[in-house]
Parts: C-alpha cells; sequence; structure tokens
C-alpha cells in the first residue's frame, strides 16, 4: 500500500464511484413535463359580406335568404319534461326605430333585412342586429299558436296580410360587442335583448350569444351564386319579460339560423 | 461460472455487503491522517475498528448466504451451493478477518473487498444503463451498511474501552 497514497486510492474510487452514479442518472424518475395543449387553435379567413342595398343581380350586395332562414325557440315543457319547441314565421335582420314600429299592409319584408355586416377577421366592424314578430310563434299547433299564446306573451293576434311591428309584438337584439374565440372558432356575441313581453314598457337585457360562422359556398347551376350562414344560439330568462306561464320554463333558448346570398 | 441470472444475483448480493467498503475505508484513513496516536485514542480505534466491522459484514453476509441455503443443509446441497459460485465463497471468506492475525493490518481488509470493487467497475465499463443504475443503488446500499457497520463497531470499542479501564481503576484502588 505504500505504493497507492491514501489520498490517492480516495481519488480513485471517488471518481469511479461519481462516474457510476453520473452514467445511472437517467431521469427516468423525474415527472415529465405536462403535455401539450390539445386545443384547436383557429384561425379565420378575411371574408367580408355587406348588405349594401340588397340590388337583386349585385354579387357584392347579400341578401336574407328568409325562406330558408329561421328563428327557432325551445323550452323545458312544465319545467321538468321535454322540449317544448317552435318558431317564429316571421323575422328579419333590421334594426326597428321606434318610428318603424307600425303594422305594414304586405306578405313580404316589411323593412329592409340591412341592420347587419360581417367581416370575418375584424370583430370591430361587425355587428347584426333583428326582430321577430311574437305573434307568429308556431309551435304546429294553431289552437295554442293564436290562442292561450297570444295572451300569454302580451300581444295580439295575427292579421291576415298584415305584418306587425307594433311595440308590443316585436323582441329585437341588437349586438353590441363581437369577439372571435379561438379556441372554437365560433363568435362571442355580447348583445341587448329587448321585449316588452307582459310588462307595461319594454325591457333590455344584456345577453351573451354564440355566433358560428358557416363557410361562403358557392351552389352551381345555370346562374351560379354563393351563399354563407351564421347561426346565433343564445338564452334568457322569460321571467325578466313578465312571462308567467308554469307551463314553461324560466329558461328560453334561441337559435338563429341566418342564411344569406348575393343572387 | 456462468452468465445465468442467478449468477448475476448473487454478484449484487456480495457488491451489496462489500462493495462500499473501500471508499469508506480510504475516507476513515484521509480523515484521519499519518500521525502516530495512543491505541486508545478515538482515531486510533476507528482505523482498528475497520478490519473488525468488515468481519461483521462478512458475518453478516454469511447469514443472508445460510438463508439462503435452508433448509438444505446436507453435504451435497452445500457443496453444490458453493461450487463454482466464487463470490460466495470469497464473500463468506471475510469472516476470517475475526482472527486478531488477520487484523494487524487494516490494508488487507481493504485488499480483500477491492475484489468486489472491481467487480463493480466492470459493470460500470460495461454500458448497460439499466444494469448501473441498479449497480448504484445496490453500491449506495452497500455505503450505508459499511458506514453503519463501522460506527456500530468503533462504539463498541470506545464503550468497552471506557469499561474497561473503569475496571482496572477498581481494581488498582
Amino acid at each position: 500500500m505504500k505504493l497507492l497514497n491514501n489520498k490517492t486510492l480516495l481519488v480513485i474510487l471517488v471518481l469511479a464511484t461519481s462516474y457510476g452514479y453520473f452514467v445511472s442518472c437517467t431521469h427516468d424518475n423525474e415527472l415529465p413535463p405536462p403535455a401539450a395543449s390539445n386545443s384547436i387553435k383557429y384561425t379565420r379567413g378575411t371574408d367580408v359580406f355587406l348588405p349594401g342595398n340588397m340590388t337583386v343581380g349585385n354579387v357584392n350586395e347579400w341578401k336574407l335568404d328568409k325562406s330558408h332562414s329561421s328563428v327557432l325557440w325551445s323550452t323545458s315543457y312544465v319545467g321538468a319534461s321535454g322540449l317544448l319547441t317552435g318558431r317564429f314565421n316571421q323575422f328579419g335582420t333590421h334594426d326597428v326605430l321606434p318610428a318603424e314600429m307600425i303594422n305594414y299592409t304586405t306578405v313580404a319584408q316589411p323593412l329592409k333585412d340591412t341592420s347587419w355586416a360581417f367581416y370575418e377577421n375584424n370583430d370591430s366592424k361587425s355587428y347584426i342586429n333583428g326582430y321577430v314578430q311574437i305573434n307568429t310563434s308556431n309551435t304546429g299547433e294553431p289552437g295554442r299558436d293564436a290562442g292561450c299564446n297570444v295572451s300569454g306573451l302580451g300581444t295580439t293576434a295575427i292579421v291576415t296580410g298584415t305584418q306587425n311591428l307594433t311595440l308590443t309584438n316585436i323582441a329585437q337584439l341588437k349586438s353590441t360587442k363581437i369577439t372571435f374565440d379561438e379556441t372554437t372558432g365560433d363568435y362571442i356575441v355580447n348583445l341587448n335583448f329587448t321585449w316588452q313581453g307582459r310588462l307595461t314598457t319594454p325591457s333590455t337585457k344584456a345577453i351573451v350569444g354564440r355566433m358560428k360562422y358557416i363557410k361562403k359556398a358557392t351552389i352551381s347551376g345555370a346562374a351560379p351564386y354563393d351563399v354563407f350562414g351564421l347561426q346565433l344560439r343564445f338564452q334568457f330568462n322569460c321571467r325578466d319579460f313578465g312571462i308567467t306561464s308554469t307551463n314553461i320554463a324560466d329558461k328560453i333558448d334561441i337559435e338563429c339560423n341566418m342564411n344569406f346570398h348575393n343572387k | 461460472m456462468d452468465n445465468s441470472f442467478f449468477t448475476f444475483i448473487e454478484q449484487l448480493e456480495a457488491l451489496a455487503f462489500f462493495a462500499g467498503f473501500p471508499l469508506m475505508f480510504a475516507f476513515v484513513l484521509v480523515l484521519t491522517g499519518k500521525k502516530q496516536r495512543k491505541p486508545s485514542a478515538p482515531v486510533s480505534l476507528l482505523i482498528k475498528s475497520l478490519p473488525v466491522a468488515y468481519a461483521l459484514i462478512g458475518t453478516l453476509f454469511a447469514g443472508l448466504q445460510i438463508s439462503n441455503l435452508y433448509p438444505g443443509f446436507s453435504a451435497n446441497e452445500i457443496q453444490a451451493f458453493f461450487n463454482g459460485h466464487w463470490s460466495r465463497i470469497w464473500g463468506l471468506s471475510a469472516i476470517i478477518f475475526w482472527i486478531p492475525h488477520f487484523r494487524r493490518n487494516p490494508y488487507w481488509s481493504l485488499l480483500h473487498s477491492m475484489v468486489f470493487f472491481f467487480l463493480f467497475i466492470k459493470d460500470l465499463s460495461g454500458g448497460n444503463t439499466d444494469i448501473i443504475r441498479n449497480n448504484m443503488k445496490v453500491y449506495t446500499d452497500s455505503l450505508i451498511l459499511n458506514v453503519v457497520t463501522l460506527l456500530s463497531v468503533f462504539v463498541f470499542y470506545i464503550l468497552y474501552g471506557r469499561i474497561t479501564s473503569a475496571d482496572k481503576i477498581k481494581t488498582n484502588n
């Protein structure tokens, strides 16, 4: 052992041992880093849709295709049972001003559906306003639609050949802010919902909805044209508008399927 | 000796008992230095404890081998148990350090244990990370076992020294 100094021996042993610990340190016991997010980040295109004056034949002016659009509602029947559903036969995308809240003797759209604009990638420029005629609620049961529904919703019965846009018969919505949601590809829509219902004066409630943009597509044929859609969903509490019927739940779901074309 | 799994396990057992001894031995010698001290000084007792601790570890190893052998203690079974298994035989031979003659030079216990340390080094150079990692765990256990054993023997020597010195004082009075 004289050949091998104690310190030298210690150094050799420590080095050999350290090498062993170094090589064996594989980090296998360490927790792996958290998995990357699986959520898809949506990117949007640059489509722009404007109604203009809705000039027929102008492919740059988009028109509401009312006959292929719908405003649907649903709520739980007696609050806990299956859904009670219906639709509004008359609706439009027009910001109805007080002066325009009158009866129109026509079977066509009483006002131009021009109160909207949609910029796929510019939320600040997008907006949408609309209305429904309450007494055109259609559940498929004429006895109910022209009966208890009329008084229950605080309105008057349909007059044939007349579009009733009076204060007590319309519910309006106006978007105040539209924001793109990168995680779903939808648009979050802040809107004001105004309806008188069974109150003495109209009430306005701030509501948040979700709008889906259905991409533009070309319909082929002798005269090809383009279509696109906006699907807006939101909820409101009918008790906020004086609806007292216990046959329906507080919460009413609304789905607006708006299709547009450029014919 | 073949390269069977059981041979590998035997070597691991031997490593677990003896591989940590050389490093501990070197540490003790470097820490205590080369100064001449009284035989009863703690540092001298610590160096004196090294081969005894090694013998004690050999005894523990022997106990493990006996438990492995149990209940086949016939001559044929004992012969089969040790035949060709040099790591067992070499490990058992550590009990010879109970004999005072072999404890005179502590370096002999170091030389004895270096056989297992070289085994440990051989596996390190093998390059198989899984084996190295496992060996390092066993080696760490061996270090702990050796340190605890040495401290136990050291404490025993100190207590024994105090008791015997107290007896001598009583006898002289």
